[in-house]
């Protein structure tokens, strides 16, 4: 990218439409796996409220595609396909999703060249998940479980919408009201059903971070939702591991893996892999289990050998399997079992106090 | 596949009941680097601090680490070659053998500390 500077940075001191006025630029943000670019900044309106502003980023790649055209196609229609789900969840009154508060786009004086920026604006938060776990020392149980309750939650009310999140991962869970209540965010790599994005072909559409093995080795599920939802379970699940070890399940897995079957190097078919995987798989477990406060520990353990069984068609709660004529990554049982969990902890705690 | 260096520091961890967090925090270093130094078959680069800070936390001889991690101090690197070349008969030898030359090689060290603290009147009340 050249050094020049582009509309997208140049917001700051801006007023906006409905009483917006932008009022600081955050740091840089790196390039997300959203694949659209983008420039933070805060925005406050006219009756105090204050929001994340997210100006978009259509021209700064421009002079290097060969093909300014058809490299701009992509960017657009990302953005309008997360633009048209953030307004489906709204729409929808999803609680534990972050939606917009306003978007539109303002056009900087005095810059050559295009010079209207798209932006949206969403809640502020007051962090990301991230943030409480670099925080603490050890984990507040409580608080953990709660977040998860959250987590599970807004994936199911996603679900219910025929949309699937895909890129679950702590940076993507953002904390309000005194960082004690969560809520799913970017919905940039979504897939919802009936639609193509950008995105949509790409066996991987989220973080390889955290990606399922099977979409790892490249062994897509044949249906919509064992891919989509699928996905969405396992990382659930991750977030457990992420949560009492800082690191997720993939590369939990992927250290027990002797590097010839890692999915960088290995060559044959992800069934010649599951068991050498599923192996890999059983010690991670036991490991992160080892983190698990002892009264949460058989309830923790069964729900992330469940949620991220490498094997897609067993993935999820055995009593929703298809042959009991169940949808297999329903997470209504999961959103049942984190919540009486979070209220046996914060019950515990207020006892403590 | 966890190298031994790795599975000793679990191991020991565990049966002290330290969490990873706790110890993470205790040494100085992120709950995900001590994930990977317990976990991974590659070992992440462990500083001679870093070993000798987790061998102090969980009770542990530090130069076992350092030869698990497959460090050589760099205090105790080969200067001439003279060193180099006991080093190469040490290895050579069976492991009894090493244990009763190190024992030995021990007290003779020990007694030339205290002839030196002699001459040097180290502890000499008068």
């Amino acid at each position: 990218m050249s050094n020049r500077t582009y509309p997208h940075e140049l917001l700051e001191g801006m007023s906006l439409k409905n009483g917006w006025r932008v009022v600081q630029r955050l740091a840089k943000p790196e390039a997300g796996t959203g694949g659209t670019f983008s420039f933070g900044y805060i925005a406050e309106r006219s009756d105090g409220q204050r929001g994340y502003l997210k100006a978009l980023d259509f021209f700064s790649r421009l002079p290097e595609a060969d093909d300014p055209a058809r490299a701009l196609e992509p960017l657009l229609k990302a953005f309008n396909f997360e633009r048209d789900l953030l307004a489906r969840c709204r729409a929808n009154r999803l609680s534990r999703v972050v939606t917009p508060l306003d978007d539109g786009a303002v056009t900087i004086p005095n810059v050559p060249g295009p010079s209207t920026v798209q932006y949206i604006i969403f809640e502020l938060a007051e962090g990301d998940v991230r943030t409480q776990m670099a925080r603490a020392d050890e984990l507040d149980v409580a608080w953990g479980l709660r977040s998860l309750h959250q987590m599970a939650v807004g994936l199911e009310q996603l679900h219910s919408i025929n949309v699937a999140h895909q890129d679950l991962k702590p940076s993507n869970v953002l904390l309000f009201d005194d960082l004690k209540s969560s809520k799913l965010a970017d919905l940039g790599r979504a897939a919802a059903k009936g639609e193509e994005p950008p995105h949509y072909h790409l066996p991987v559409a989220g973080d390889c971070g955290y990606a399922p093995p099977e979409l790892l080795y490249a062994a897509e599920p044949r249906s919509w939702e064992a891919k989509r939802f699928g996905c969405d379970a396992y990382l659930l699940g991750s977030m457990i591991a992420s949560l009492f070890t800082t690191v997720a399940m993939t590369p939990l897995i992927m250290m027990g893996l002797a590097s010839r079957f890692h999915w960088r190097k290995w060559a044959g078919s992800y069934e010649e892999v599951l068991p050498y995987v599923r192996a890999a798989f059983a010690d991670a477990v036991s490991y992160v289990a080892d983190e698990f406060p002892t009264d949460f520990k058989p309830d923790l353990t069964e729900a992330l050998q469940q949620l991220c069984e490498p094997d897609p068609s067993l993935r999820g709660h055995p009593k929703d399997r298809p042959l009991r004529g169940g949808n297999s990554y329903s997470l209504q049982r999961y959103v049942s079992k984190f919540n009486l969990l979070a209220t046996m902890a914060e019950f515990r705690f207020v006892r403590r106090k | 596949m966890p190298s031994k260096l790795g599975n000793l520091i679990r191991r020991t961890r565990r049966a002290q009941s330290l969490s990873l967090r706790e110890l993470a925090r205790r040494i100085g270093k992120s709950s995900a680097y001590l994930v990977s130094l317990e976990l991974s078959e590659d070992l992440p680069g462990a500083a001679e601090e870093t070993l000798a800070a987790l061998a102090s936390e969980l009770g542990l001889d530090p130069d076992v680490l350092l030869a698990l991690a497959g460090k050589t101090p760099e205090r105790f690197a080969p200067r001439s070659a003279t060193d180099i070349a006991l080093y190469r008969l040490i290895r050579e030898l069976p492991s009894a053998r090493k244990e009763e030359l190190k024992a030995q090689l021990e007290r003779e060290v020990r007694s030339g500390q205290r002839g030196s603290r002699r001459r040097k009147g180290v502890g000499d009340d008068r």
